[in-house]
């Protein structure tokens, strides 16, 4: 089975320089999880999740630290950072720029290797260079359980 | 003439190395060209120079192969642990075919009880750090000081200098320092004073002790010193230094730790039991540690080296809790470990030569008029070369020297205490005069008051002035003791 038949054709995508304001709208307007960032020759330069917008709000060292065991973050909560600096910030500063694609003939299962072992859920469809479909993981798994029905049917 | 021709072809050389290294050129053909020019300049030398002086040329040989070995670490540009096994391959092949060492000889000059010892403790602290422990102990002590900059220093600075005492100085930061940071982030402080006590206080920690730091280790392996001695001679002079260390660093930052904190009620509620993510194994691996360190204060009733004390607390530990090794082993720094090898193998090629006899008569000259001042002279000389190039290369090449004086009839043991206190409190001396110091400063980077050399310079190079003249003067007080061996 390819991939071409799950996918969302012609998918919404974000052009370069998008301040990321706008980006989160768009998560939040269409329910999306990820978006694909094209440059101005529209070829397909980067991808940007939801996650990569919150993390935004994340102190850098919060990595640093094993953080299960606190419940009250106390002034750390409270204070906020640079609003401003974060407002300044555009979509090409939080994207995943090595982006992982598939062409549209690429089979299922490959394609969910691939996100299994990226740990995405997104992959975009690309075809000569040019971005033409996104799939995710809920659109393979659709995918699955519409073969399933169609085969209960046939029984 | 001779001697003229190799030092032109030896700067020639260093030339063309660092040139290399300057225009950024492949490391691997950097070291290649390297391997080649030695491996010419040993032949060249060999079959031309044979005739005249041929142990002088092997000193010289060796001792440029040792010198651009130690360049090329201190320069950074090779992972020291490359470069270390570069240049002992060279140092064994040169030495075999001109005559000087042999692969057993080599062997030889390996110390197994320094890289047991290291091993061994590396084993155990790594099963120890899986169970959450220190994430606990920072937390109850964070508690405990209500959220008050001054005592946050001073608690979170002891734990780390004692902590230091047993394990290394590296790890001890890694496992302080984050939890510092959540700490000072939660009242709302700046945290950069806590850190760069923990950075400091590590390492004169470290300093105290047999088993704190490599360095100490060496010095004890090659003099038999006993962790006892180290214990009743060393410790409690660092213990003296380490509260003016204390005292000065609050003199020091006396403006940011008067900040007030904000929500001490969010740092009371931390839990600190939940940072315990295994409290069983914890117990078994504590007990482990206690036995190791029982072992040590006894060790020389037995007869046991220092090493087989680690390896026996890393066997106990292993049997009863029982991980997978590969999950503990994949942790031991085994770069480390060989860099230690490697180099022992270059130092040992050096000592075979005999330069060091002749560096040692040298020394031995000056050392004459005065022990007290050779001694106050080793202790400044390894503190300002510590605080620029890596300590432990520096250790290496002094204990052969120091070793030699002793056969010119000069009592050495207020020596080795010099040596230890110098690379000690060197380390402090600059950001990166201590793997423990780059650590922390790279951390501190992810928050908002990183540390720069600028805050360094205030504190640790101040600390590091301070406590060698400390040092000086408690040697000098202290000096009988110190010189009785044993």
């Amino acid at each position: 089975m390819k991939i071409e038949k799950c996918m969302t054709w012609n998918p919404f995508f974000l052009k370069s320089g998008t301040p990321i304001r706008e980006a989160a709208k768009v998560f939040i307007a269409r329910k999306f999880g990820a978006l694909p960032i094209l440059d101005k020759r529209d070829k397909l330069i980067g991808i940007v999740t939801i996650m990569d917008l919150l993390k935004v709000f994340l102190p850098d060292f919060v990595p640093l630290v094993d953080i299960d065991f606190i419940k009250d973050y106390g002034a750390l909560e409270i204070q906020e950072k640079d609003i401003e600096k974060i407002e300044s910030l555009v979509v090409d500063d939080i994207m995943t720029k090595k982006v992982i694609s598939v062409d549209s003939d690429c089979p299922l299962t490959r394609a969910i290797s691939l996100m299994k072992k990226h740990d995405f859920r997104h992959l975009p469809v690309v075809k000569e260079g040019k971005l033409i479909g996104m799939v995710s993981s809920t659109d393979i798994c659709r995918r699955f359980l519409e073969i399933w029905e169609a085969k209960n049917k046939k029984d | 003439m001779e001697f003229i021709s190799q030092i032109g072809l030896g700067l020639i050389f260093i030339a063309v190395i660092v040139t290399l290294i300057y225009v950024k050129a492949h490391r691997t053909l950097i070291i290649l060209l390297a391997s080649a020019l030695m491996g010419a300049a040993g032949a060249a030398a060999g079959t031309h120079y044979e005739k005249v002086e041929p142990e002088r040329l092997h000193q010289y040989i060796a001792g440029f192969i040792f010198i651009v070995v130690f360049g090329i670490i201190i320069s950074e540009k090779i992972h020291r642990t490359i470069i270390a096994l570069v240049g002992a391959v060279i140092m064994v092949l040169v030495g075999m075919y001109l005559g000087f060492y042999s692969q057993g000889e080599a062997l030889k000059a390996i110390d197994f009880n320094t890289i047991g010892l290291l091993m061994g403790m590396m084993i155990i602290v790594n099963m120890l750090k899986r169970t959450g422990f220190f994430e606990y102990l920072a937390t109850i002590a964070a508690k405990k000081t209500k959220g008050s900059p001054w005592l946050l220093m001073l608690i979170l600075g002891s734990i780390t200098t004692f902590v230091s005492m047993v394990i290394d100085n590296v790890t001890t930061v890694v496992l302080m320092v984050p939890i510092t940071i959540i700490v000072a982030e939660i009242i709302g402080i700046n945290p950069l004073p806590i850190l760069l006590a923990e950075a400091l206080l590590s390492n004169t920690g470290g300093t105290a002790t047999l088993i704190g730091d490599p360095p100490n280790i060496m010095i004890g392996t090659a003099a038999n010193l006993s962790f006892n001695d180290f214990l009743v001679k060393l410790f409690p002079i660092v213990m003296l230094i380490w509260v003016s260390s204390v005292v000065l660093l609050k003199f020091v930052f006396r403006k940011e730790l008067r900040e007030k904190p904000r929500n001490i009620e969010a740092l009371l509620k931390l839990d600190e039991k939940q940072a315990l993510k295994d409290p069983k194994s914890l117990k078994k691996i504590l007990f482990s540690l206690a036995i190791v360190l029982v072992l040590f204060f006894i060790h020389h009733i037995f007869h046991f080296q220092s090493s087989f004390v680690a390896l026996i607390g890393a066997a106990i530990s292993f049997l009863w809790v029982r991980p997978h090794p590969d999950e503990i082993l994949k942790e031991v720094e085994w770069t480390v470990l060989l860099f230690f090898a490697c180099l022992f193998v270059v130092v040992g090629g050096v000592e075979k030569t005999g330069l060091l006899d002749v560096a040692a008569e040298q020394i031995g000259h000056h050392a004459t008029g005065s022990l007290i001042v050779t001694t106050l002279i080793i202790i400044w000389v390894s503190a300002f070369l510590s605080a620029i190039i890596d300590n432990i290369p520096f250790t290496m090449a002094m204990i052969p020297v120091l070793q030699h004086l002793e056969t010119q009839g000069i009592n050495i043991t207020p020596l080795w205490w010099a040596l230890a206190l110098g690379v000690g409190f060197g380390g402090n001396g600059t950001p990166i005069g201590s793997s423990a110091g780059v650590v922390t400063m790279a951390m501190s980077e992810r928050t908002k008051f990183p540390i720069t050399f600028r805050n360094w310079f205030k504190s640790g190079s101040i600390l590091m002035i301070a406590n060698c003249i400390f040092a000086s003067i408690l040697v000098v007080v202290f000096f009988k003791f110190l010189s009785t061996p044993r």
